[in-house]
């Protein structure tokens, strides 16, 4: 999956998850320090990226308000980590 | 206070603001004195419309020193379902953090309710400590609307006598020991977080560690705010629990002496990584309802090991298992079931509500002779355990937030296009149960589809919104025209969802 498609899809997830529809969303939105982003999507959130990876992340290692915070990031995540999971 | 509670100080981690006994007490008799100078008095009652901070506690406590009956109102309602609740409970005063929105102004106008926004008044001037007002035991102290916030609201009234006598068991059973300092991550609209874990522990005079609910920084720095501050003490509901253990490091220091797990069923697993987690000598499964004035029952019994279902002995009070669920059964002694069989949950304990605010009809169904009718399946084992096994009546509980199809579909009812509609449960993987509903348009149009999503996001709080919606022909019935709220689940669960994108008029 390319970065653009990975990013539309995650755009259309939180739109699904947050009812919102995609309204003011895009790749540079806060989503965690706005508050956009409630606990229980935060965590469908994680569960979006293990699927993505294919293996289980350890959050609790990670800043995810600052590592985690926009869409444009989170596709950048795993795109890193999907280059050192030799996929 | 007002019976004789020496409470503890009030902390919030997030803001770092510490509120210790002293000035507690100043500031309840400073805003106690406003209620008064307002002509608030005895038997009236109080919104509140924000919690989960320092001054929502002293907003109660003022609110009883004066004799008023305290009601929290969850701040995600919307002014459609403010203005019914304040139709049905008839507040004198409704009291706002900053000052609310034109909308919510205008509906307490409608109401005749006064409206203050603590924001402008001055709650630190000095005032001269008053006593309390001669307010009776059996004063309606506390109102908790646990649904109808867009018909007919079922409101669980609890007077002094019965939240004491909850206080009271909890002392009983668990000691205040553990809870010296306490952290509360629950909405305290809500009957666990406010009653069982704030208002006990905190008027017991424990410390009360207060944060935002269900906010994701709250979750994510869970493991440290309970190291920075020694925290004895958590509750929270399974969802949470399941959030928690994977975006917060564990705590470091052996802080905790218990927590409470609630509102939602728990599995085995879960319980055991919450143990892991907590390194909590005692992680107990906590039942309760907002009608019994939450906790009743929990895992205290030596050496259990958890297992799915598994809740254990009443904390002050009987619990039965009966063979029937309606009045009547709990004077049946062959209603009884023996040990291990599959029945309704019955409670008798001198917590329970007074009965649901002005419906007499409603309290009649489910209250006995002092018996209240759960709702619960489940079973008694041969000694005295209680088990849950499922629920009989119609609620979706959502991560612990208990959602009432009713409530949906009286707002989708009253949108004039709308042929029929039933809303149901189904189930997600993070939240345990998700709201579904089915509807039946006389014009199934695109425009009538946004134009319904846009009617019911006005009407409900944002927790009760339908998340899938599906558009129907017909809504399956009985051949007594009944609707079965599982049998449309299924018939859904096989049609596909319309987008939020088709419901919003956006495209992503």
């Amino acid at each position: 999956m390319t970065p653009r498609v990975l990013r539309d899809s995650l755009l259309a997830a939180i739109a699904d998850w947050d009812q919102s529809g995609g309204v003011n969303l895009a790749g540079d939105t806060p989503l965690i320090s706005s508050g956009r982003l409630d606990s229980f999507n935060l965590l469908r959130l994680v569960l979006w990226v293990e699927e993505e990876l294919g293996r289980p992340v350890d959050a609790t290692r990670i800043d995810l308000a600052a590592e985690w915070d926009t869409v444009d990031q989170i596709v950048g995540f795993v795109a890193r980590h999907r280059a050192t999971n030799g996929r | 206070m007002l019976l004789g509670h020496r409470f503890g100080a009030l902390v919030e981690p997030a803001t770092g603001r510490v509120w210790t006994s002293a000035e507690i007490t100043r500031r309840v008799s400073t805003r106690a004195a406003q209620h008064r100078a307002g002509g608030l008095q005895r038997g009236d009652r109080v919104f509140i419309h924000f919690g989960n901070c320092n001054e929502f506690f002293v907003e109660v406590l003022a609110a009883w020193r004066v004799g008023a009956c305290v009601v929290p109102i969850d701040p995600a309602f919307t002014p459609f379902e403010i203005e019914t609740l304040a139709a049905w409970a008839r507040p004198q005063l409704s009291v706002w953090f900053d000052p609310p929105g034109a909308d919510s102004v205008a509906a307490m106008e409608r109401s005749g309710v006064e409206t203050v926004a603590l924001a402008g008044l001055d709650t630190t001037a000095a005032a001269e400590a008053t006593r309390p007002t001669g307010v009776h035991l059996d004063d309606d102290a506390l109102i908790l609307f646990t649904s109808g916030t867009t018909g007919d609201p079922k409101g669980v009234v609890h007077t002094h006598r019965s939240l004491q006598a909850r206080w009271s068991s909890l002392r009983d059973h668990l000691g205040v020991d553990a809870f010296e300092r306490t952290l509360c991550i629950l909405p305290t609209h809500f009957g666990h977080g406010l009653i069982c874990n704030s208002l006990f522990p905190w008027l017991a005079g424990c410390d009360l560690y207060v944060q935002p609910p269900f906010r994701p920084e709250t979750l994510v720095t869970l493991g440290e705010t309970v190291d920075e501050h020694g925290i004895t003490f958590l509750s929270s509901v399974p969802a949470v629990w399941r959030l928690a253990l994977r975006i917060s490091r564990a705590p470091t220091i052996p802080s905790l002496r218990r927590v409470c797990i609630g509102s939602a069923p728990l599995s085995e697993s879960l319980w055991r990584s919450v143990q892991e987690w907590s390194g909590a000598p005692e992680v107990l499964n906590a039942y309760g309802i907002t009608e019994t004035g939450s906790w009743l029952a929990g895992t205290t019994v030596d050496g259990f090991e958890p297992e799915d279902g598994l809740v254990g002995v009443p904390w002050g009070g009987v619990v039965r298992v009966l063979r029937r669920g309606e009045p009547g059964a709990e004077s049946d002694p062959d209603a009884l079931c023996a040990p291990d069989e599959l029945g309704h949950v019955w409670v008798s304990t001198p917590a329970l509500m007074r009965g649901y605010l002005d419906r007499d009809d409603l309290t009649e169904k489910v209250v006995a002779d002092g018996w209240f009718a759960t709702g619960d399946i489940g079973t008694l084992d041969a000694h005295g355990r209680l088990y849950l096994r499922g629920r009989e009546r119609e609620e979706i509980n959502k991560g612990g937030l208990k959602v009432y199809p009713a409530d949906i579909d009286t707002a989708i009812e009253s949108f004039p296009a709308t042929a029929d509609v039933c809303a149901f449960a189904f189930e997600d993987l993070l939240l345990g149960e998700e709201v579904g509903v089915a509807v039946v348009l006389h014009d199934d149009a695109p425009d009538t589809m946004r134009a319904l999503h846009a009617w019911t996001v006005e009407r409900l709080a944002k927790h009760q919104v339908p998340r899938r919606w599906y558009l129907l022909s017909a809504i399956p019935r009985t051949s007594r025209g009944k609707v079965n709220r599982a049998t449309v689940a299924n018939q859904c669960a096989n049609e596909t969802p319309l987008s939020v994108a088709a419901l919003r008029g956006t495209s992503t």
